[in-house]
């Protein structure tokens, strides 16, 4: 049997009801921002402690390859002009014997720093911090082009970086280790490298005639222990806030890798060079 | 006044439907709230013309509480990002159950209350365990501008308004003023839900052109 005031109790329990997810809604809106913001603020602060530490690593890279790079050309090169001297001047009995293992040792030697040159040149910024990163770029890709068995273009279409001298510097080692995997893993030959800017983006299109690495090969290459280059790359896109992708590009029937850097670098760390 | 908000609350009830049909829905929870709000509206359109020529059309209220569970729980299945997806199994099983033990016993002459109070509650709790991730794992700081929120929103508002609504609604069959002030006053939770769809497929609008 129902009380005869059932529908007034009904109603009464209806807009009670109503009202306590009217509560329920408003009060998930707001809390829901508050949580939002919190989560947000630990977010970047993850963030930005990550990149200090990337940057820390990359800067400590790069002073020790600034110290050894010296250490190469000022001490090992003469060290090995010096023995070159020495073999020239000593002289000895079998005269046709030791003139010939002179030239052989002058020959040895004189590869030999060759060779050191080379690998200074290589751990050295390439002259980023002297004269910056599209002549440095030069100077890489013209050693390469020296061998003949690589080809790489460069476009340049806006002569602008507005990056300060250690972004910069990261964008080169970027694109460095991108043109040595390239050659090493994919057996590339030719290269064309284009450089512009576009909507406040900086951007690089590396494109390669060597086989496939896409996005999705790159990721897996970062959670391999053996990817450290992946991971110096992938570090030093993070400090430079931008975003590296590996696709087939059918306009150029060619796998490509663009690089995506935002010109304004507001992350805190820019102080820190 | 009855018969104006049941014009009003059919016409924005037409109104949900073309909206949901003219806008593009690429996610399986947006096609899965136009399809909803597409039979809605084709029921609704049915269950007038019969009432117009007085033709019973209990049935189709029995219809739609079915289809409408089916709808909705495949709905939160792809929102609710739960650990556990049997979870939301049990509650399906659980309204089959009760539904169809309800279906037997009520017959297609007096309205499904039990069933359809079953109905609310299993939407009332999916929408309550949706709205606690959101404040366990806030996707974005602006939940008001997610068109998932306001669904999420117009269905809770509706199924848990109408639940003592429907559930005592059939004593009040036989009392024509009475059972016309329910209904007035389920029409006008009709209409709060359909106007909270509208604004969540206007919000959809919106991050599709953003």
């Amino acid at each position: 049997m129902l009380p005869s005031n059932i529908e007034s109790l009904v109603f009464i329990g209806t807009f009670l009801l109503l009202f306590a997810m009217s509560g329920i809604i408003i009060f998930i809106v707001f809390h829901q921002k508050k949580i939002y913001k919190i989560e947000t603020e630990k977010k970047l602060l993850e963030k930005i402690n990550q990149l200090k530490i990337a940057e820390a690593v990359i800067k400590s890279q790069e002073d020790e390859r600034n110290s050894l790079a010296d250490e190469l050309h000022d001490e090992i090169v003469p060290n090995l002009a010096g023995a070159v001297f020495f073999l020239k001047a000593d002289t000895g009995t079998d005269l046709l014997k030791e003139r010939e293992n002179k030239m052989y040792a002058i020959e040895i030697i004189d590869q030999g720093m060759k060779n050191i040159r080379q690998l200074s040149h290589l751990l050295h910024p390439g002259g980023v911090d002297i004269f910056g990163f599209f002549k440095a770029l030069n100077n890489f890709v013209n050693r390469l082009n020296l061998t003949e068995q690589i080809d790489i273009e460069i476009n340049i279409r806006e002569k602008l970086i507005p990056l300060n001298e250690f972004y910069q510097l990261a964008l080169y080692r970027v694109v460095q280790e991108l043109i040595v995997n390239a050659i090493k893993h994919s057996e590339a030959k030719t290269f064309k490298i284009d450089y512009y800017i576009e909507n406040k983006l900086i951007l690089i299109n590396l494109m390669h005639d060597g086989s496939r690495f896409n996005t999705e090969d790159y990721l897996i290459g970062l959670d391999d222990s053996n990817g450290i280059g992946l991971m110096n790359i992938q570090n030093r896109i993070q400090l430079l806030n931008g975003k590296i992708n590996f696709d087939y590009q059918d306009e150029y029937k060619q796998y490509g890798i663009l690089i995506s850097i935002p010109m304004v670098q507001n992350n805190s760390l820019t102080n820190l060079t | 006044m009855p018969k104006l908000i049941i014009i009003i609350t059919n016409l924005f009830l037409i109104l949900l439907g073309i909206i949901s049909v003219v806008i593009p829905a690429k996610n399986l929870n947006i096609k899965l709230v136009r399809m909803y709000c597409v039979f809605n509206a084709l029921v609704g359109i049915i269950t007038t013309i019969l009432f117009i020529f007085k033709i019973p059309n209990l049935i189709f209220l029995f219809l739609i509480i079915w289809v409408e569970v089916i709808i909705l729980y495949f709905f939160f299945k792809d929102i609710l990002n739960l650990k556990k997806k049997h979870d939301l199994w049990v509650l399906l099983i659980v309204f089959l159950v009760f539904g169809s033990v309800f279906y037997t016993y009520e017959s297609f002459k007096i309205l499904p209350s039990y069933s359809r109070f079953i109905e609310c509650i299993f939407i009332f709790l999916l929408s309550l365990i949706y709205y606690h991730n959101e404040l366990e794992n806030p996707k974005s700081g602006f939940i008001h501008k997610n068109p998932v929120f306001w669904f999420v929103t117009g269905f809770f508002l509706y199924y848990g308004g109408t639940m003592f609504l429907l559930l005592f609604a059939k004593y009040f069959t036989g009392d024509k003023i009475r059972f016309a002030e329910i209904w007035t006053v389920y029409n006008l939770l009709n209409i709060l839900e359909y106007i909270v769809l509208i604004y969540g497929f206007i919000c959809y609008r919106r991050t599709l052109k953003a």
